[in-house]
């Protein structure tokens, strides 16, 4: 498998992060899009600064989970950062398609599966807005874009 | 032998939230069947975040709803970073104005929380000194201020509460954000501002009283419960009775208060109150969906709107200045409703004429 080799870079700016616990949450400003990284996500993520190689990234990520591991699990956390805009334009990624996760836990077992990177979106609660909240957005077009109740055009939503 | 009664909705979501607001929660011991009955409650009235709190060390914490409410949690993280750049923002753009605001409820109720996703952050609530309100309104108006969503509530609080702005002022906190100061109530006030805001909406988002259990479970030690009950007995009593809901309903530890007494003995009314208005936790059931004025035509919808308009039993004692004792509701239910009604029928000869040009009146 022919993969470019040069170092990854992680994107820091318009993005807020939130460590919590193992995680890592990050919402991109530009896109208003949040994403959950699970430990192994987060640990390439961090390590991403532009210098450091894929080989070198699995080297830390194993020194990291005590555990050794595949060149192929930084491919798939690179794969889901850059799907997720992540990492830099300029970032080179895998010029063939990386192994996919399904294929991964089939090499490496289900008991490794628990340290594969995950990279999940995370979605708004619906409707978890305060009421008071509504009085502040106006209707318009039968709509109140925060998912309160339109009592009329133009008018405070309820 | 009798299958045994399935829970109320109501008991279930204090029974979820119970103790929630704790670093380290008790362990939760409920099915499968009932997280799924409540979730979508929990996930529509704000409490999706502390209910995942309280399952995330459970056998369900891998349930498709706990995923949901583990969603919620993390979205509400990501949101209180956010939240605080907007409130370093509007605060800078109301001192550009020459406008001290006091930030009330959301962020500073979530101050007790260990962390800052436990809860919901919605609009930003201001206190501004009654003779700075236009000049508030000027910045809530203003296009910088536009893409935030600010309530001035001073105005409507203050028909509850007796403490005047220069009071409330003089005793607030200055808190600093970066390089942003922001000013927040005493912990005196603002706990009684939380219990009066709660009530004056009849209870009927469980958060809040979540609010008000970690709030009192995290007093300062120099607290002065004078400064926060005293002077109108009345108002110390329905504070006084609040923080006994936040006990009874959610095991808030209150022993040490000097309303422990009044927390244990509450009127027999006040919690089922509660726990019915926890039935419908979620902000659409508390508004009416159709205006007064436009069910007049409309037989039906018209009997249909007076009885959604029918006060819950707190909030008609609040408005009414009522007591909170063993006496039936009735009267002030009624006295509150017929203050509507006039209310409504002043306002009616404007909300006909104004039906044509896309006005409306409540």
């Amino acid at each position: 498998m022919k993969r470019e080799h040069s170092a990854p870079e992680a994107r820091k700016e318009g993005l807020i992060v939130h460590p919590i616990s193992e995680e890592v949450l990050v919402y991109d400003l530009d896109r208003h899009k949040a994403h959950s990284l699970n430990k192994t996500a987060a640990l390439v993520w961090n390590r991403c600064d532009g210098k450091t190689s894929v080989a070198e990234l699995a080297q830390c990520l194993g020194d990291e989970l005590k555990a050794p591991v595949d060149q192929d699990v930084v491919w798939l956390a690179l794969d889901q950062l850059a799907k997720a805009r992540l990492l830099h334009e300029h970032t080179p990624m895998s010029q063939k398609p990386g192994l996919s996760r399904r294929e991964l836990i089939k090499r490496i077992g289900v008991g490794g599966a628990m340290a594969l990177p995950l990279i999940t979106s995370i979605i708004a609660p619906t409707a978890a807005q305060a009421a008071t909240q509504c009085s502040s957005v106006v209707c318009s077009a039968g709509i109140c874009p925060t998912g309160c109740i339109c009592a009329a055009n133009g008018s405070p939503c309820v | 032998m009798a299958e045994p009664r399935a829970k109320s909705t109501g008991l279930l979501i204090a029974q979820i939230l119970t103790q929630s607001w704790r670093d380290s929660p008790p362990a939760l011991e409920i099915s499968a069947e009932d997280l799924t009955r409540v979730a979508p409650l929990l996930l529509g009235s704000g409490g999706a975040a502390l209910a995942w709190w309280r399952i995330r060390h459970s056998e369900l914490r891998s349930s498709p709803e706990a995923l949901q409410l583990q969603h919620a949690y993390h979205h509400f993280t990501l949101e209180s970073d956010l939240h605080e750049r907007d409130i370093k923002h509007v605060f800078t753009l109301f001192r550009a104005a020459g406008v001290e605001p006091l930030l009330v409820k959301g962020w500073a109720s979530a101050r007790p929380y260990p962390e800052p996703g436990m809860r919901v952050y919605g609009d930003m609530d201001l206190y501004v000194r009654p003779d700075q309100h236009e000049a508030a309104l000027r910045v809530v108006k203003s296009p910088e201020c536009s893409r935030y969503l600010v309530d001035l509530v001073y105005n409507e609080l203050s028909r509850l509460d007796n403490r005047s702005f220069d009071e409330l002022y003089a005793r607030s906190q200055p808190l600093k954000l970066d390089q942003v100061v922001v000013r927040i109530p005493a912990p005196e006030d603002h706990l009684r501002i939380q219990c009066l805001h709660l009530l004056k909406h009849g209870a009927w988002r469980p958060l809040w009283l979540c609010d008000v259990a970690a709030a009192v479970e995290n007093l300062p030690a120099d607290f002065n419960w004078e400064l926060c009950l005293g002077g109108d007995k009345r108002q110390a009593d329905w504070v006084a009775c609040t923080i006994g809901l936040a006990h009874q309903l959610l095991g808030a530890d209150v022993h040490e208060t000097p309303v422990a007494e009044r927390a244990s003995r509450l009127p027999r009314w006040l919690v089922p109150a509660v726990l019915k208005q926890w039935e419908k936790p979620c902000a659409a059931d508390h508004h009416p969906s159709e205006l007064m004025a436009n069910t007049l035509c409309n037989r039906k919808g018209l009997l249909e709107a007076f009885r959604n308009r029918w006060p819950d039993p707190i909030q008609a004692t609040i408005w009414m200045r009522g007591p909170f004792n063993e006496l039936p509701r009735l009267p002030f239910q009624l006295g509150y409703y017929q203050i509507q009604a006039a209310r409504f029928l002043t306002r009616l000869p404007k909300a006909i004429r104004s039906r044509s040009d896309g006005e409306v009146s409540r």
